[in-house]
């Protein structure tokens, strides 16, 4: 369903260009959970704003392509871009808190969504003052909030933002980013906002969303063990690129890359009695000054010369694609 | 409840206006300059008597005292007082001028919108555009050139000039019009004379011009800063993210919350309003409050001036009531 060809997006900065994604290859189909998993600043809410097209300035596509059943996306006029915006592909953002409009209603952010994309129809000849039409998308924004779980959407629906809980907000946004019943579903750290217990009825969702209506979903995240129990795929991004990408199981019962492995070990686990836990030493490049060669080489426990030379991502077994010079 | 903490408000207002009527009426007493001096001055030979007997009519006879007493008394009971030079009362000379001031402070403010609102939405969307650079340059002007200046320069060009707008005045010598409301442009419009109505128009835009100039160059710099902060949020993305057009993510999303910081600026707009006209009014021979004012300062014309200002304080309260109560409706957040 969507499929992305050695993309590249850069921030043009005043000095050095930071490269937020460089060469980025990768395939969701129909009905597929993805889990793009790094740490913080390695280009993952870029990724998914480089598909929506929404970079803010000074974010530029450099090369690639992103297609969407087949269509390149990045060609399209802004009018079908906005089309497929909120209907086809939607997001839910990162930080819930900051991200509902302060001064609407809650339940009337998710109506204009519907309203947009003309969910329903109008029979009236003066549409936007069709009464019918407005109660029928109210209903539907109710229904949507019962869904993802807001108690009392009667009365919440009239609510601001600033009355609901960051839970709340979180749902809310989901409702929102379901009511036009997207194919694809782009979700930025859906539950780092939440505590655990919320977290847990939030990815729930996700998951009967994914299972009862095959939507295809891209979850961000830097929680490793959170993507592991989500996900059918895994991709790794470190510093703009990806380093590992396979099917769960593999990439975490046999991972290959060196930092994929560090992720592992530096993750607590609750079953095993006592584990030692071995965090990666060093922190993430600065994106606009990366070394040469491997990216991840200045931190990596298995440097060795070959690292310092550009490496290509390959496919070792089957669909399980490594990017690290000991496979070249 | 939102009615109750209103009339707390306006409860409130009472001795800040107590306050105003004190402050006006000691500082006039103890400006130089006797008012019966003033008067006689004009009309040459005069004898004792008949100017003790013109202080005993102004109360001017008695101590300071009682001659405050009486005033608080008389606005208590909503008497201002009589005019010493008109020799009518004083709330019948406002009544008669305060319609010529709304309408001209009223046409300054939506003038002043009216251009400040695109100004500085386009500026913001367009951030170091040439655009938002001239009109940013042409805003400092606005904010940096004094109202008398403005208002002569204005007249110089457009009237004495080019003869494109009258001199001064509210509309044209002798023109006919049948006043219901006092307000000339609204008359006209009433009573379907077209004529009265262009004239009134015409006459209208100087002084409105001149007026709201400062008030258009502020307002505009504050929408253009707090759309620039506002278009970084993330809800602006939202809304872009859930397919809307940039008309509406600016102008729905955007402004309805850039204008919270706006609507303050305006309030306190207002108050300088209500300073600048007397200047711009004098300037346009425009016969308003503010003109009343000035030549009631002059002629000491104490029970003029004191209820001339208690209007003005009045008008402030008001403003600041309608800004506070308008906040509560733009900003969820807040409740009076
Ligand atoms: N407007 C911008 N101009 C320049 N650089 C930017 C801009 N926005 C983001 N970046 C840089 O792009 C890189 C990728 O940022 P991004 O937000 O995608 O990280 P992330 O993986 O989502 O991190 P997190 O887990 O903290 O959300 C970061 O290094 C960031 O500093
Ligand atoms: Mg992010």
């Amino acid at each position: 369903m969507l499929e992305i060809e050695n993309l590249s997006m850069y921030y043009d900065t005043a000095k050095k260009p930071v490269k937020a994604i460089q060469n980025v290859s990768l395939k969701l189909d129909q009905g597929e959970i993805l889990g793009l998993v790094g740490e913080s600043g390695c280009g993952k809410s870029a990724m998914l704003l480089t598909i929506m097209r929404l970079i803010p300035y000074p974010g530029k596509i450099k090369y690639g392509q992103i297609k969407l059943d087949g269509e390149n996306i990045l060609t399209k006029p802004g009018r079908e871009m906005r089309r497929l915006r909120g209907q086809k592909i939607s997001m839910i953002f990162q930080d819930p808190m900051t991200t509902l409009n302060p001064v609407f209603k809650v339940g009337e952010q998710v109506r204009e969504s519907l309203r947009i994309h003309e969910m329903v129809a109008s029979n009236s000849s003066i549409p936007f003052l069709d009464g019918a039409r407005k109660r029928k998308e109210m209903e539907m924004v109710l229904k949507l909030m019962q869904e993802v779980g807001i108690p009392s959407e009667e009365s919440r629906y009239h609510e601001f933002p600033h009355q609901y809980s960051g839970g709340m907000q979180q749902r809310a946004l989901i409702a929102l980013a379901l009511s036009c019943r997207p194919d694809l579903l782009l979700a930025d750290e859906p539950t780092t906002a939440l505590d655990v217990t919320i977290q847990a009825q939030i990815m729930a969702l996700l998951k009967q969303i994914n299972q009862e209506r095959g939507t295809g979903i891209i979850l961000v995240t830097h929680d490793l063990a959170l993507a592991a129990e989500f996900c059918h795929r895994i991709a790794v991004m470190y510093a703009g690129e990806i380093v590992e990408m396979g099917k769960t199981q593999d990439v975490i019962e046999n991972p290959q890359h060196p930092y994929t492995d560090g992720l592992l070990h530096s993750i607590p686990k609750i079953t095993t009695q006592k584990q030692k836990l071995l965090p990666i030493m060093g922190t993430v490049p600065d994106l606009a000054d990366l070394p040469e060669g491997c990216s991840f080489y200045p931190r990596c426990s298995q440097a060795h010369d070959k690292c310092l030379c550009a490496v290509d991502i390959v496919e070792l077994l089957e669909g399980h694609q490594v990017r690290c010079a000991i496979y070249q | 409840m939102r009615f109750v903490k209103i009339l707390e408000r306006v409860l409130i207002a009472i001795p800040i206006m107590l306050g105003v009527a004190i402050i006006v009426f000691m500082f006039m007493r103890l400006t130089p300059g006797d008012p019966v001096d003033l008067m006689m001055g004009d009309s040459g030979s005069v004898t004792q008597e008949e100017e003790e007997a013109l202080r005993e009519e102004f109360n001017l006879d008695k101590p300071l005292y009682v001659q405050m007493g009486y005033f608080l008394s008389g606005m208590a009971r909503g008497d201002l007082g009589n005019s010493f030079t008109r020799r009518q009362p004083v709330a019948d000379i406002i009544w008669q001028t305060l319609p010529a001031t709304i309408e001209l402070a009223l046409a300054a403010t939506v003038l002043a919108l009216l251009i400040a609102m695109p100004i500085g939405i386009i500026s913001a969307v367009r951030q170091y555009s040439v655009l938002d650079r001239v009109a940013m340059g042409g805003s400092f002007l606005g904010i940096s050139m004094p109202n008398f200046w403005l208002g002569i320069v204005l007249i110089l060009i457009f009237a004495v000039k080019l003869k494109m707008f009258p001199v001064a005045g509210r509309i044209d010598y002798g023109m006919e019009l049948h006043y219901t409301t006092g307000f000339y442009v609204i008359d006209s419009i009433l009573t379907g004379n077209w004529p009265a109505f262009v004239s009134s128009v015409k006459h209208l835009f100087l002084p409105a011009v001149t007026l709201g100039a400062a008030m258009a160059a502020i307002v505009a710099r504050v929408i253009r800063s707090s759309m620039l902060e506002v278009l970084r949020q993330d809800y602006v993305i939202l809304a872009r993210a859930k397919g809307l057009n940039e008309f509406r993510v600016v102008v729905k999303h955007a402004l309805r919350n850039a204008l919270i910081p706006t609507v303050t600026v305006v309030g306190i707009q207002i108050g300088v309003l209500l300073g600048g006209n007397m200047i711009v009014e004098t300037v346009f021979g425009w016969p308003g409050l503010g003109r009343l004012a000035v030549d009631a300062i002059f002629s000491r014309d104490y029970p003029l001036v004191q209820g001339v200002v208690m209007i003005y304080a009045l008008t402030y309260v008001i403003a600041n009531l309608v800004v506070d109560v308008l906040y509560t409706y733009i900003n969820p957040k807040i409740s009076l």
